[in-house]
């Protein structure tokens, strides 16, 4: 708490005081109720600025044709799904309707129920026996690798890991291979190798979300889609999509939704090349977080006019190599007179289908897989880094091409500042990730050796306490399945602290921690007063807690904890190295 | 911290004068208190909150947590007698009678900050609200907030120790 926020607390309180309610408050209340209540529609219309449509809203249409899906969609479903689709789609505000007046369902919107169908599925033993039975039951043969891309890819069997486990799945013809990237396989049997809208087309993906209608238009958009994976509902809905068969049995010996769709005449249309110009036309999803990284999107799914699209949505458990437990999805296209091929797709590749992420292999570790961060005083360049350099695994995804300021035991610091040509020493980000030894009291604030920090590892308070600081912003969040503590602060830039190991432009700047098992004579964790502060407090079972702190400007906050955070992901409990 | 900030949302009421009458209870002397602050008259003050407490009342049936919808409400109204006051090119309000002197000078520098950093610095420090909390109720990211709140605390630090 720094001297500002205790003269603020105490002055506006004493300001606040000098106001009295008058006594009959309630009943002028209630009195101008009664008069409002006479004539009520005078206002209305009085402040309408049109008033042959009063209540005609750009966010009409969209709601009304979203509840027409959800009513489609709800009277054609094989199996019964969540009644709660409606009422979610309907009460979510439209970011594009301007609109002055307190919007309270921002904050008192419940949280959207779980479809219990999808996040939390119940298998269906005799579907799961069946496909088991006859997964490999075709007569493919042995299986093969994958040929190279732009290659044809013939009937048969066929195995790859690029999806994060073993796949195996059998072909009943020839496709070309057009796409086999991390998470991603595209198989198109086109008549005209540059017309392939009504072709047959399958392809398999991880996807760590649906597309929301304007991601799916945004060439690019590059992050996570934001809709959940297993929430099919509200991405049917959201896209206006027309159902035409829906059911939940097995696949892969797995629970498995199958929903067949095409787009409705009024949904959007994305204005890139792979769409051809046909409308609508849109992108479905986003890859497994492998891809976050990239400028542009991957060759990703579309749905559009002139196609119908059969999609089978996989659950999938547990951790598979940088996908996690994001599903895997089979997504077959044909033109609208050829929609029995995919009862072929359903007996042939689908029925065939196997898949081992690399969590359920009997006797696996959990193996967090990424790349291996280069050496510290290097850049690591946007992608999925794995590393047991903190001692508990961990992977995550950094957004963009960072320093390696520092990689040593329980302690790792990316930074973003010096590189070219889009940042600058002060417009960058700085992401440092330690395994929290304790935090320091004011006392120990310039103290360098590693043993100053003796405030416990979780009493952020005490050091908010004692050191100056104002909390901007504290809330609780999940990361890496964990119960997390995020705060944003800023340093008093006019304490008069300054550590020797840091730049004078960063004054203020003093020790707030240390780092566990910290090997040096010196500590490197130190803030400034010149940044914005974020700090998240991930637990680590008993043991000294992952601390990761972001300082920057605003603009970098959102998205370091939309990709980094949002997909971080952590092993088994472990200690820090070297206990 | 948290004085005018309550736990209680009187939502599930079934009875909607009961709801209000709850309402009103519970949040209105520290509606008033807030918007005092940012108005500086208890006039002005209650005459804006009253109005909130009606519209509540009108959209009772519509809106789940009349609680947080009545804070947004008090805050745009204020938001609005603040921008009327500019357009006006009136003064602002001289400092309440009494005020002790640092709370005076407190006063005078809010007045130099604008609206949003003002408000923002109000529901942080007198309201007792986190940022994310504060984004709801003014209606702005969390993010613009946070800006306005680092922005606004440079000013009042530079002010105020001059």
């Amino acid at each position: 708490m720094s001297r500002l926020t205790d003269r603020l607390e105490r002055d506006l309180g004493q300001i606040a005081d000098r106001a009295t309610p008058s006594t009959n408050a309630w009943e002028t209340i209630r009195q101008r109720i009664d008069d409002q209540a006479d004539e009520p529609e005078m206002e209305i219309i009085m402040l309408s600025p049109n008033q042959n449509e009063p209540v005609r809203t750009r966010r009409w249409l969209p709601i009304a044709a979203a509840a027409a899906a959800v009513a489609l969609i709800g009277g054609l479903v094989f199996a019964a799904t969540s009644g709660d689709g409606d009422s979610d789609v309907v009460d979510r505000p439209d970011p594009t309707v301007p609109d002055d007046r307190p919007d309270p369902e921002a904050e008192i919107a419940p949280e959207p129920d779980g479809d219990p169908e999808v996040a939390d599925p119940a298998p269906d033993p005799e579907a799961e026996t069946e496909i088991v039975d006859d997964a490999r039951g075709g007569d493919g043969g042995e299986p093969r690798d994958i040929p190279l891309v732009m290659q044809t890819i013939e009937a048969g069997a066929y195995t790859t890991d690029l999806l994060g486990g073993t796949l195996t799945f059998e072909l009943a013809q020839d496709f070309e291979l057009v796409t086999a990237t991390t998470n991603r396989l595209l198989m198109i049997d086109a008549p005209e190798p540059l017309v392939t809208v009504g072709a047959r087309a399958i392809s398999f993906s991880r996807i760590s979300g649906w597309n929301t209608p304007e991601e799916s238009v945004d060439q690019l958009f590059a992050g996570p889609g934001s809709i959940d994976p297993y929430d099919l509902d509200t991405w049917l809905a959201d896209e206006r999509l027309i159902v035409s068969d829906r059911e939940t049995g097995g696949a892969a010996g797995r629970v498995a939704q199958a929903v067949t769709v095409e787009p409705s005449p009024t949904a959007v249309l994305s204005d890139d090349l792979v769409c051809g110009g046909t409308a609508p036309c849109f992108w479905v999803s986003s890859l497994s977080r492998e891809e976050y990284g990239e400028a542009l999107r991957h060759q990703e799914s579309v749905v559009t006019e002139g196609e119908v699209s059969r999609l089978w949505i996989v659950t999938i458990e547990g951790s598979g190599r940088g996908a996690g437990s994001d599903p895997l999805v089979i997504q077959a296209d044909t033109s609208p007179d050829d929609t029995d091929w995919f009862d072929e797709v359903a007996a042939t590749t689908i029925a065939s289908l196997a898949f081992t992420a690399e969590a359920d292999a009997a006797g696996a570790t959990a193996g967090l897989a990424g790349l291996e961060l280069p050496a510290a005083g290097t850049f690591a360049d946007p992608g999925r880094y794995a590393t047991d350099l903190l001692g508990v695994e961990m992977a995550f995804d950094l957004p963009i091409t960072s320093q390696v300021a520092g990689a040593r035991a329980n302690y790792l610091s990316l930074g973003s500042s010096l590189i070219p040509p889009d940042f600058d020493p002060e417009g960058g980000v700085v992401i440092e990730m330690m395994r929290h030894a304790g935090w320091s009291t004011a006392d120990q604030a310039l103290d360098g050796e590693v043993d100053a920090a003796s405030l416990d590892a979780s009493d952020i308070d005490g050091w908010i306490e004692s050191n100056g600081v104002d909390l901007l912003d504290d809330r609780t969040i999940e990361v890496a399945g964990r119960e997390s503590r995020v705060v944003d602060l800023q340093i008093d830039p006019t304490l008069d602290l300054q550590v020797p190991t840091c730049q004078l432009e960063w004054a203020p700047c003093f020790f707030y921690g240390a780092v566990a098992n910290d090997s040096t004579s010196q500590r490197v964790a130190w803030v400034t007063g010149q940044q914005v502060q974020r700090f998240y407090l991930v637990p680590i079972g008993d043991s000294e807690p992952l601390l990761i702190r972001v300082s920057g400007p605003d603009e970098w906050f959102d998205m370091v904890e939309t990709t980094l955070i949002g997909g971080l992901e952590l092993g088994p409990d472990a200690p820090p190295v070297g206990n | 911290m948290g004085k005018v900030r309550t736990t209680s949302e009187p939502a599930g009421f079934a009875d909607t004068g009961t709801v209000l009458e709850r309402l009103f209870q519970t949040e209105y002397t520290g509606m008033v208190r807030l918007a005092f602050t940012l108005v500086g008259s208890t006039a002005e003050a209650e005459d804006l909150v009253q109005d909130s407490f009606v519209e509540v009342s009108r959209r009772l049936h519509e809106i789940r947590k009349p609680g947080a919808y009545l804070r947004s409400a008090v805050v745009s109204r204020c938001r609005s007698a603040l921008r009327r006051r500019r357009v006006m090119a009136m003064h602002p309000p001289e400092p309440p009678a009494g005020l002790a002197s640092e709370a005076g000078e407190l006063w005078d520098v809010l007045a130099e900050l604008s609206e949003d950093q003002r408000i923002v610095v109000v529901l942080r420090y007198y309201g007792g609200y986190r940022a994310s909390e504060i984004a709801q109720i003014v209606d702005q990211p969390a993010a613009t907030v946070r800006s306005h709140l680092r922005r606004g605390l440079a000013a009042l630090r530079e002010e105020l120790t001059t």
